[in-house]
């Protein structure tokens, strides 16, 4: 029960604690303790939520698919958020769209973090040691989250902007992959089904290792032909935008560092 | 007639719904039934997965990359494969030391498969 809650930490809370870790250090003014970090949290818990109080319902949508369009959907609307707010000539608009990416990946993640805890809360007996995992579980992403934000603000206060850059596309690139595997398992897309590569007799997906990796990077031991595609060509267009993107981004960053110095003078 | 030509495409290559072989996997005190699924390699599979438990469960196989939620006394279906030879672990999410099976993909004839009393191909 203990293991299976950490498992669960892991695979669901973990990649929000890193995404957050990244964007912290990207979107430093806007993502950094501010009020709009707290309502983007809110809004992505709430809906996740929501989509928890109405899973039953909802999977029983298209012939019993409702739940894997429904994460889809999210997961797609996510990624083009991302990438739209990497084209900075939407000067207005980008951290909009950097919000809406959020709360879409914080409620896919969410919702299915919260159904294991709503199926086990309903028995009384195992409460306790929930309680304790919950505990560990929380200790364990906020730990991670502190030390990576730490590790990835070095990195960036360093200029090696690309390295940063290159781990948040890879990341924002395996969130998206997500859905290649529900296209597969509802039977929507039949290319690619065979695998590309298996590296499982080098790190298990189920360890310890597998977990860290998967919600660092999104990695799969055994990915599918499509799963790589989809992930090679989101990855090279995610970095390419925020590569351009950066010049921009560190320049508002100035500006917005600037700006409470003029109000002082 | 290009227009023709590339829907045509996109159907055959991303939409067919080719033919699959239909399998059934059950969930009864938080165990899956078969344990051992013999299924052929190299073709589309289609599995219902039936939770007959009172609360819900995830199928979950990191080895086929699919999960999906089962709810109480309902048939869930996902499609895996064409599977190359061998064998395939999944588990339940929620019990995953006792809900746990593995699939054998063998070169071996589906009646062959059929007649370990594993499969449900219909």
């Amino acid at each position: 029960m203990l293991t299976n809650t950490l498992v669960l930490f892991l695979r669901d809370l973990l990649p929000m604690f890193i995404m957050f870790a990244y964007l912290k250090a990207i979107y430093r003014p806007h993502f950094d303790g501010s009020l709009r970090i707290w309502v983007t949290v809110l809004c992505g818990c709430s809906i996740g939520l929501v989509v928890l109080f109405y899973y039953e319902n909802l999977s029983d949508y298209f012939e019993g698919t409702g739940i894997e369009w429904l994460k889809i959907v999210l997961v797609s609307i996510s990624f083009i958020g991302f990438l739209l707010s990497q084209i900075f000539s939407l000067a207005t608009l980008w951290n909009y769209f950097l919000s809406v990416a959020v709360v879409c990946l914080l409620s896919v993640h969410f919702s299915s973090f919260l159904l294991y805890f709503a199926v086990y809360f309903a028995y009384d007996i195992v409460v306790f040691e929930l309680l304790i995992g919950c505990l560990i579980g929380v200790g364990i992403c906020v730990s991670f989250y502190f030390l990576y934000s730490f590790f990835v603000e070095e990195l960036w206060d360093s200029k090696l902007y690309p390295v940063i850059l290159l781990l948040w596309s890879l990341f924002v690139a395996n969130q998206l992959s997500l859905m290649t595997n529900y296209l597969h398992q509802i039977d929507v897309v039949d290319f690619g089904t065979r695998r590309f590569v298996d590296l499982s007799d080098w790190v298990k997906e189920g360890s310890e290792y597998g977990f860290i990796l998967k919600a660092l990077s999104g990695f799969d031991a055994s990915p599918s032909v499509f799963y790589s595609l989809v992930v090679a060509i989101a990855f090279v267009t995610m970095f390419f935008l925020a590569l351009l993107n950066r010049s921009h981004l560190r320049q508002h960053k100035k500006s917005l560092e600037a700006r409470p110095m003029e109000q002082t003078q | 007639m290009l227009r023709n030509f590339f829907a045509g495409v996109f159907f055959a290559v991303f939409i067919t719904q080719a033919k699959s072989e239909n399998y059934v996997i059950e969930l009864k005190n938080n165990t899956f039934n078969p344990e051992v699924l013999y299924i052929p390699a190299h073709k589309k599979i289609k599995i219902k997965i039936i939770n007959f438990d009172p609360e819900p469960e995830e199928f979950d196989s990191f080895d086929l990359n699919r999960e999906k939620v089962l709810f109480p006394n309902k048939p869930a279906t996902i499609y895996i494969g064409p599977l190359a030879p061998g064998e395939y672990f999944y588990f339940g999410e929620f019990h995953p030391n006792i809900a746990k099976g593995k699939m054998i993909a063998t070169d071996t004839d589906v009646d062959h498969a059929d007649k370990m009393g594993t499969g449900d191909a219909d």
